[in-house]
């Protein structure tokens, strides 16, 4: 199957006042049709700006992709004039954003902003588009769709504002969907309805879906793969079941075992990632987990690790592979909090 | 092992005044208030020593002289030194900017804190005490208090504080209104904790950036007030010397004479820009978010 | 909607009547009164008397309260004690147009520049264009419009000889001029600000994002996302500009030597003519109490978050 996507060492920098931040710094990966991939960090890693670089949605200044390729379908992204961007953007390439409140117009009747999205992209005329709408809500899940195509955003609640946004999103078939962190603002149990609708439009349109999260846990029952990102850059990449089960760099070793188990005793206490999150603007030389990391070597703060084969499909940039694993296993078998949380992959 | 951050990696947090203060500093327009203002009350204090003239001393020899070495202003009508009566002159205006927004503080502050928490019918009445003040232009209300009262400067100063109390009492019921809710106020309640000092030491520190910025926020119109009816002839009495009288006083031969409204005016927009200026500055530095 | 309407109007006549009892009563709380202005020799307790019962200001305060006011919702303000042989109405309504005119003319100045340059620092924010007007607009916008207007003259008028200095001739545009100039330039500061304030909020706000990553182009970002959301807390401090300015032109007048309402209200208030200060007090109030009205209920329409919520309780 041909490439959907392909992102070759794609660069972004901010120019503050306080520096240069290094916000995402020369990632590289590939999708196909309908691939679901998982773009998993904490804040500020760069996996918000690496897709929104894409679209070419970074304000210039003070944002700057610095290089790189991103090529869809065969064309670069990061080369086409604006006309040709705004093709891509809604049609081809849709986005669903973390909070839906502040991300649709407030003074704007939620059935124009989604009549909008195919008035621009597919021409289609205000009656059809409006009546698509009401097909539209329907499918998502919003009772009563024909009423409420002239309300307001503030008088749906979080999840049903969020079922706009997909709408919003999908309603001119994109062939790849950007969802950024789209359940982190809502409650637990319109979450899991949230994910069953889009992977549920996922399959029915044969999207490509790239989910954005910091959520380990959503993301295990989603993705096929997944790319870990740290301080802009790649850390780890392969399929998720693989990296649940096996996973090979010391930064998402971490990640796995900082979350809770069920098994968890009131007297255990949490496991967490030493150090702080790393300074942006001025990143260490070598390895940029490395300040953290418990499995440290001589090479590490000299030179940056490339990514390296841990398995077939499964990659890892880290110096010290070997021992990793080999500690890592050692206390997995001691009986230290098991960081198999992995079984539910 | 984990790795500790060495001394000189430990990171540093400026507090929260350390902060406003730099960014303040960055502001350009800020820094000129800050530095015109201390240069100004200087020179208000230091009048008597370093006024070349006493400000009120007629010499009708020399009247209506452009500036020149001895007189490095110029002469008004009645030959009195231009410099020296500016220099007096910045006094009943610092006077009138300052005193009327403490005066206001002291007023809108405690009414504010009180309605705000208390609610009910006292905030009631408070609230139509706001809506009531805010019916009519400040400018009118001062310029009909202080006619009716005899224009001096007490009472300008009293017509602008009446004037003036309803901006920080607002913005005061608003973020009291705002905090109450909070749990960490339930908390001290549920400790009793007496509601004094649940205001005085959990709600009022809050309001201080705030109330800085309203303080610094109301000079500016006062000092315009004095200026404007100083001008109208309702400010200071004569002889005494303000800048908007000194503009008002000019009569018909200022236009043959600039000197006699350069000077004046010249000090009134630096002294209003000056303060507009601190207050931005302020309002940018301490991020304030005015929502009433 | 109907019901937060006459809610509102409800409060401003509340309002209304308030002010008119304060003013009353404060005037006449103040020693002295209308009867010793311009005068010499203090007056005899009789002529007092005499004076008092003429104007019937020999009756109980609340009395002449209630008079008034009866008169007063029928539009009869009474007479001036300067001028007897005319009407608080007509004198009022002769004088209204030389400050509605300037202070009107001011205020449409002020707003359509501003908005103009806001836009501009705007949509170039950050460059050297908006840090120009951005600057300027604080500069210029606190020199206060009575000095701008002395400068005005001096240039224009005394040296240039462009334009008079000022006084109202036969209504001619050339007198127009720098009164409207001086009022408005400085206000122009003050508008400019807001205006950029509220656009650059606009533009940053999340749904543009959204707005963009849809595929919709600036054109249509612009018009259909930014202003929409601009154009609400702009209008709303825009438009009680008009009433301000129509009232506020005070030190205008003097300036220039315009015979408007302030004027009057100034020697009014000197010789203690209860009528005429009532009565111009009173017009100012409603005129800016009206502005205020209408600018919520204006905002009730144009945003919807605020019509629904009022609905609702």
């Amino acid at each position: 199957m041909a490439l959907l996507l392909k992102v070759k060492d794609l660069e972004v920098r901010f120019y503050t006042k306080d520096g240069e931040v290094q916000a995402v710094n020369g990632i590289s990966y590939s999708m196909e049709q309908g691939d679901t991939l998982g773009l998993v960090g904490e804040s500020g890693c760069g996996k918000s700006v690496s897709t929104m670089a894409m679209l070419r949605l970074i304000p210039e200044p003070p944002g700057k992709i610095t290089g790189g390729q991103v090529l869809f379908e065969g064309h670069d992204l990061l080369k086409m004039k604006p006309s040709e961007m705004h093709q891509v953007r809604g049609s081809q390439i849709a986005v669903i954003f973390q909070d839906p409140m502040t991300s649709l117009n407030p003074v704007m009747t939620i059935g124009n902003q989604i009549a909008e999205a195919m008035q621009v992209n597919l021409g289609t005329d205000r009656r059809r588009a409006l009546d698509q709408t009401v097909e539209l809500l329907e499918h998502v899940g919003i009772p009563k769709a024909a009423d409420r195509l002239k309300d307001y955003p503030h008088q749906f609640s979080g999840g049903m504002r969020q079922r706009v946004m997909i709408a919003m999103a999908v309603s001119c078939r994109p062939k790849l969907l950007i969802a950024d962190e789209p359940t982190t603002a809502l409650d637990v149990t319109i979450q899991a309805q949230i994910v069953d609708l889009v992977k549920s439009l996922q399959q029915q349109l044969n999207m490509a879906v790239i989910w954005i999260t910091h959520d380990l846990g959503l993301i295990a029952r989603l993705a096929k793969w997944i790319n870990v990102m740290y301080a802009g850059y790649i850390v780890e990449r392969g399929p998720t079941k693989r990296i649940f089960k096996n996973p090979a760099h010391p930064y998402t070793i971490g990640l796995l075992g900082s979350l809770p188990g069920l098994d968890l005793t009131a007297d255990q206490d949490l496991n967490y990632i030493e150090g702080a999150p790393p300074d942006m603007i001025r990143l260490p030389a070598g390895c940029p987990f490395c300040p953290r990391c418990s499995y440290r070597a001589e090479p590490c703060t000299v030179e940056r690790p490339e990514l390296i084969d841990v398995e077939y499909g499964h990659l890892a940039a880290c110096w010290n592979l070997d021992r990793v694993q080999h500690q890592h296993s050692a206390q997995a078998g001691e009986g230290s909090r098991p960081a198999t949380q992995t079984e539910k992959a | 092992m984990a790795w500790t951050p060495s001394s000189d990696e430990r990171v540093r947090y400026a507090g929260f005044w350390t902060g406003a203060w730099r960014r303040f500093r960055r502001n350009i327009l800020a820094m000129y208030g800050l530095v015109f203002v201390i240069c100004i009350v200087i020179v208000g204090v230091l009048t008597p020593i370093l006024a070349p003239y006493p400000p009120n001393k007629n010499d009708l020899d020399h009247a209506l002289e452009g500036p020149s070495v001895a007189h490095l202003m110029g002469t008004d009508l009645l030959g009195r030194d231009m410099l020296s009566r500016i220099m007096y002159g910045a006094r009943p205006m610092l006077l009138v900017g300052i005193v009327t927004q403490v005066a206001a503080l002291f007023i809108g502050v405690p009414l504010g804190i009180v309605a705000g928490y208390a609610g009910g019918m006292f905030d009631w009445i408070v609230t139509r005490f706001i809506d009531f003040f805010s019916a009519l232009p400040w400018y009118l209300v001062v310029l009909y208090l202080v006619m009716l009262l005899r224009p001096s400067l007490e009472n300008l100063i009293l017509a602008l504080t009446i004037t003036s109390w309803v901006g920080s009492c607002r913005v005061v019921r608003g973020l009291t209104l705002a905090v109450r809710e909070q749990d960490y106020i339930e908390a001290a309640r549920a400790l009793g904790i007496p509601t004094r000092r649940i205001l005085v030491n959990h709600i009022l520190p809050q309001a201080a950036p705030l109330l800085l910025w309203s303080f610094a926020v109301g000079i500016p119109t006062s000092v315009f007030a004095e200026a404007g009816l100083s001008f109208l002839g309702m400010g200071v009495r004569p002889p005494e010397p303000s800048w908007g009288r000194m503009l008002g006083e000019s009569g018909l031969w200022w236009i043959y004479r600039p000197h006699m409204f350069v000077f004046p005016g010249l000090m009134i927009t630096l002294s209003v820009l000056a303060f507009q200026g601190l207050a931005d500055g302020l309002r940018s530095a301490i991020d304030v978010n005015v929502n009433v | 909607m109907i019901r937060y309407i006459i809610r509102r109007f409800a409060g401003v006549l509340a309002v209304l009547l308030l002010l008119s009892m304060f003013t009353f009563v404060l005037s006449r709380a103040i020693p002295g009164g209308p009867w010793d202005v311009g005068v010499e020799i203090p007056r005899t307790d009789e002529q007092i008397a005499m004076f008092k019962a003429k104007f019937g200001l020999d009756k109980p305060i609340w009395q002449q309260y209630l008079i008034w006011l009866r008169n007063a919702v029928m539009l009869d303000f009474g007479s001036p004690y300067m001028a007897p042989e005319l009407s608080v109405t007509e004198l009022v309504w002769k004088q209204l147009p030389y400050s509605a005119l300037v202070g009107g003319l001011a205020a449409a100045l002020s707003i359509v520049l501003g908005i103009l340059l806001g836009m501009i620092a705007a949509a170039r924010q950050n460059t050297w264009i908006d840090v120009l007007i951005s600057t300027c607009s604080v500069v210029i916008g606190t020199m206060p419009g009575f000095v701008l207007g002395f400068v005005l003259i001096y240039f224009f008028a005394a040296k240039l000889r462009w334009l008079p200095a000022g006084g109202w001739g036969d209504g001619a545009i050339k007198h127009l001029v720098l009164p409207v100039a001086a009022f408005g330039v400085p206000a122009t500061g003050g508008t400019a600000r807001w205006t950029r304030q509220c656009m650059v909020e606009a533009m940053s706000a999340d749904y543009v994002r959204t707005a963009y990553a849809k595929g919709v182009r600036q054109a249509g970002v612009m018009s259909r996302h930014v202003l929409r959301n601009a154009l609400i807390p702009m209008i709303t401090r825009f438009l009680p500009r008009f009433p301000a300015m129509m009232t506020g032109s005070i030190f205008i007048e003097q300036t220039f030597g315009i015979p408007g309402l302030g004027q009057w209200f100034v020697s009014s208030s000197f010789s203690r003519d209860y009528p005429m200060v009532l009565g111009i007090t009173i017009f100012w109030a409603v005129l800016i109490s009206m502005t205020y009205f209408l600018t919520d209920i204006l905002y009730g329409f144009i945003d919807p978050r605020v019509r629904l919520i009022e609905e609702a309780s």
